[in-house]
């Protein structure tokens, strides 16, 4: 049972990370109607970037801070230079813009660092552990994960509840045009839900960076996990996303432990594809019909 | 005779190319094609055009799913395996290679026709999502399966044969003829009942459907017959090297037939040629910067969709009728 | 110098399908002026060109607010000088509460007057107050329409663009809507009707426009509008003349067409 626990546990602090990366994934599609191919890569290069200002000797806390503000910029600059135009040449063009900036980061991050590992162990990872229950423990990695991640919905949810701004996030996500004419500049307010779901990206792949290596490709299945994970709560629903991220991981780090590691990560595929047949709109999401 | 603006009997509009001038100056340059492979070309440039001429299979394949039935699929490259190694699994097993081709294009197909049936339920991103979910099942059970595929390791390929042993020179004839054939079949499709049906379903879903066209069948056809054809393509890649393994038909494979047809235009024949051939020359010619290959390849995309939407057939258009209407 | 002008409109729509041919309207302070014409007349692509929200339109012609060019402000600073749409089909906020959704219409005011502007608004629309946490997609139609004037009123408008306020409620509804617009007027803000209800509107307006294939084809006080034979055959339904054969004849032809 213990043991059980313990992995219930762990699979929530790998959920998390996924739960992080999905959640911009869907605040990207509700405000614009893009499906982010590069969100796990605007990340790994913002992660990359907190390594760099750390070596030149920057502290630890201004080198996240910056990383945050190249993540916010990034996101915000891809949606008004390159997808707000992308927007005009219909879904494909869409879907491809954002796969070509995939190619694009990931192919300069790998010519520039070069595709070796690095190891960036920031103090998030001392070895410590926390003591949960009796024989269930926390490596105190995944207490900070699961901390910052808390942490972090929480702020958002008061964000979208009781500011200016997220009301009028909320607002766009439910009329676009409406929203309009009470006066929001809607493609701001796009760029700006670009530059929050980038920064939570970036904040994902910090967290992650010390359990992995520090490479290129790091965040690509990460990626792929939230998109399950997005998919598993509805691609349109918040609450749906972080729920299918703790889902993905808790069940993914089970099926780890009870069947096999082999096909841990098909474990994502299978769930989408068995959820797409069962309830296309997801766990949490309503059913929404369009007209013609 | 060049094609008047007016069609007058269904004869012309069913004719094959839009002016005999163009299906003459096709015809030079395929038997120029044909010349160059036969005698002239150096080796390294015969397979090259090996490479093209199947990555213009492929494309078109993947052009009639995305480009005339409006269904994304980021999972094509996974269709080129199953073509591949079916047909290898068989050739080794002792059957003709055009058996094992063609073999390799059904199973290929009856796989896209399986992986339609979700899009029947699924729009846009979730379509995008499953299919790159395909994609990378496909990838890990091939790198699993080692008893089937040999795994990570991947399968030997023996020579390819039909009664002699062919040189690579006749394999690219052979290569060459059967993408010719495809171009038509293709062409001559998308201009028949079923092209139309098909964008129908692009353009307008509910629409098509309220018009009678069955989506059920229509939408799992377009996934099958776009499948089957980029399997054939796949089938026939195995034999310009001598193994094959999962790396060779990953995402970014995927992703590379992706750009071609975006490249070369959308619901377009002459694009996906125009796209084929310009990645797969890129690829081999710019072998000393390898390492921004992919940046080099995912900034023509990003350039391509903010200057040009219509692709290269677009860019082809425009500078067609700029002369047409010369001097205005 | 009237609050807000347009000057020969025109517009089209990807660059070859004109909408708008000449279109030229005038609105005074507390006036409410009617726009009536048949479907595809222009009525709502005339109310989204005053509000900006057609990208580089009008092709020609101008708009002024209080004597100032506006149009080529985004809508944003158009609201922000004091126009304001409840635009057809009501468009709530479905997923936001009653309370987001007038915070929402206060987009460009002044944060100061939040409190005031939403006073303002429940003493027009004392129901709103009572359901003021509900989501707006629960709320009967009526209500969201309530709800729609009230969120335009929240930006302290000098003109108040209607598109369709009657347009599927039920009869009493759609009275009580229009006496509340009444109201409005007589606190002196412009009101702009787009209507398809046309004995109403011209009950309530003072001044109509008749708009047909882009163009004003008739523009009048109500009162010669009421008594113009055209009118009143083709907007207001009622008969000539009785055929003798005792059934409607085919088409009258419009002398202004």
């Amino acid at each position: 049972m213990d043991l059980f626990l313990q992995n219930v546990l762990n699979g929530l602090s790998a959920g998390s990370v996924y739960a992080l990366i999905a959640i911009g994934l869907v605040l990207i599609y509700r405000s614009s109607g893009v499906l982010h191919f590069a969100h796990g890569s605007f990340a790994m290069l913002a992660t990359f970037v907190a390594f760099e200002l750390h070596q030149q000797g920057l502290g630890l806390v201004p080198a996240f801070l910056g990383a945050a503000a190249v993540a916010f910029v990034l996101g915000a600059g891809t949606f008004r230079l390159l997808l707000d135009r992308a927007r005009e040449g219909g879904s494909h063009a869409v879907v491809m813009m954002t796969i070509a900036l995939f190619m694009v980061v990931e192919g300069l991050a790998g010519a520039t660092w070069g595709s070796d590992t690095k190891d960036f162990n920031h103090y998030f990872s001392e070895p410590g552990i926390v003591t949960v229950a009796e024989g269930v423990f926390l490596s105190e990695h995944n207490a900070w994960i699961n901390v910052v991640t808390c942490a972090l919905v929480l702020l958002l949810a008061l964000f979208f509840r009781f500011t200016r701004v997220g009301i009028a996030m909320r607002a766009v996500f439910d009329n676009e045009v409406a929203a309009e004419l009470m006066g929001v500049r809607v493609r701001r307010l796009h760029a700006v839900t670009w530059g929050i779901a980038s920064v939570l990206a970036a904040v994902a792949g910090l967290l992650l960076v010390p359990k992995v290596f520090l490479d290129p490709s790091m965040m690509f299945a990460p990626l792929l996990k939230a998109f399950a994970a997005a998919v598993l709560g509805g691609l349109a629903s918040i609450p749906g996303a972080i729920l299918g991220g703790w889902l993905l991981g808790v069940i993914e780090t089970l099926a780890g432990a009870y069947i096999s590691t082999e096909f841990q990560a098909s474990i994502a595929f299978l769930i989408i594809i068995a959820v797409l047949a069962l309830r296309p709109e997801g766990l949490l999401g309503r059913r929404t019909v369009t007209k013609v | 005779m060049r094609r008047p603006d007016l069609v007058r009997d269904y004869a012309e509009d069913l004719s094959l190319f839009e002016d005999r001038r163009w299906m003459a100056l096709a015809a030079f340059g395929l038997v120029g094609l044909v010349v160059f492979v036969a005698a002239l070309a150096p080796d390294y440039a015969v397979y090259v055009t090996t490479r093209v001429a199947l990555y213009v299979i492929a494309a078109i394949g993947l052009n009639l799913l995305m480009g005339y039935a409006g269904q994304i699929s980021l999972g094509h490259a996974a269709f080129l395996a199953i073509g591949a190694y079916t047909h290898t699994i068989l050739y080794t097993k002792g059957a003709p290679l055009l058996v094992g081709v063609l073999v390799g294009a059904i199973v290929a197909g009856a796989f896209g026709f399986l992986v339609g049936i979700p899009s029947l339920r699924l729009e846009g991103p979730y379509l995008a999502i499953s299919t790159l979910g395909f994609q990378v099942a496909v990838d890990q059970l091939l790198g699993r399966w080692e008893a089937l595929t040999g795994g990570r390791m991947g399968l030997p390929v023996p020579a390819p044969e039909i009664f002699v042993e062919l040189s690579p020179r006749v394999y690219a004839l052979l290569c060459i003829a059967i993408a010719a054939l495809v171009i038509v079949a293709t062409y001559n499709l998308t201009r028949s009942r079923i092209g139309r049906a098909f964008v129908a379903i692009r353009d307008n879903e509910t629409a098509a459907e309220a018009m009678g066209v069955d989506l059920v069948i229509y939408k799992t056809m377009a996934f099958a017959i776009s499948a089957a054809i980029t399997g054939l393509a796949g089938a026939l890649l195995v034999h310009l090297s001598d193994s094959i393994n999962p790396s060779n038909f990953t995402l970014l494979d995927s992703i590379e037939l992706l750009v071609m047809i975006m490249v070369g235009g959308l619901a377009s024949i002459l694009g996906s040629v125009l796209g084929a051939t310009l990645l797969v020359t890129l690829n081999h010619t710019l072998t000393a910067f390898r390492d921004y290959q992919a940046v080099a390849i995912g900034t023509i995309l990003i350039l391509v969709i903010l200057f040009e939407p219509m692709g290269l057939r677009g860019r082809w258009l425009r500078i067609k009728t700029y002369f047409k209407a010369w001097p205005f | 110098m009237s609050l807000l002008s347009a000057e020969r409109l025109e517009v089209f729509y990807n660059r070859y399908v004109q909408v708008l041919r000449g279109v030229s309207i005038q609105l005074e302070p507390g006036q409410i002026v009617a726009v009536l014409g048949p479907n595809g007349a222009g009525k709502t692509t005339l109310i989204r060109t005053l509000m900006g929200m057609i990208d580089d339109q009008p092709e020609r012609g101008e708009i002024l607010l209080e004597g100032a060019r506006i149009d080529r402000l985004d809508t944003s600073e158009r609201v922000g000088r004091g126009l304001a749409c409840v635009p057809e089909g009501r468009e709530v906020f479905a997923d936001l509460t009653v309370r987001e959704n007038l915070l929402m219409g206060g987009w460009t005011a002044p944060r100061r007057d939040t409190d005031a502007n939403l006073a303002r608004v429940f003493e027009h629309f004392p129901r709103l107050e009572e359901r003021i946490a509900q989501r707006a997609g629960t709320l009967s139609g009526g209500e969201q329409q309530m709800l729609a004037i009230g969120r335009a009123l929240m930006s302290a408008p000098k003109v108040l663009l209607l598109d369709e306020p009657s347009l599927g409620l039920a009869p009493i509804v759609a009275k009580e809507i229009f006496t509340i617009l009444a109201q409005l007027a007589e606190r002196g803000i412009a009101l702009l009707l787009v209507e398809q209800n046309a004995k109403r509107a011209l009950e309530l307006a003072s001044y109509g426009y008749i708009l047909e294939s882009g163009r004003v084809v008739l523009a009048a006080d109500t009162a010669t509008l009421l008594a113009d034979d055209d009118v009143q055959e083709f907007y207001l339904g009622a008969k000539q003349t009785e055929s003798k054969k005792g059934y409607q004849r085919y088409k009258r032809r419009r002398r202004w067409a």
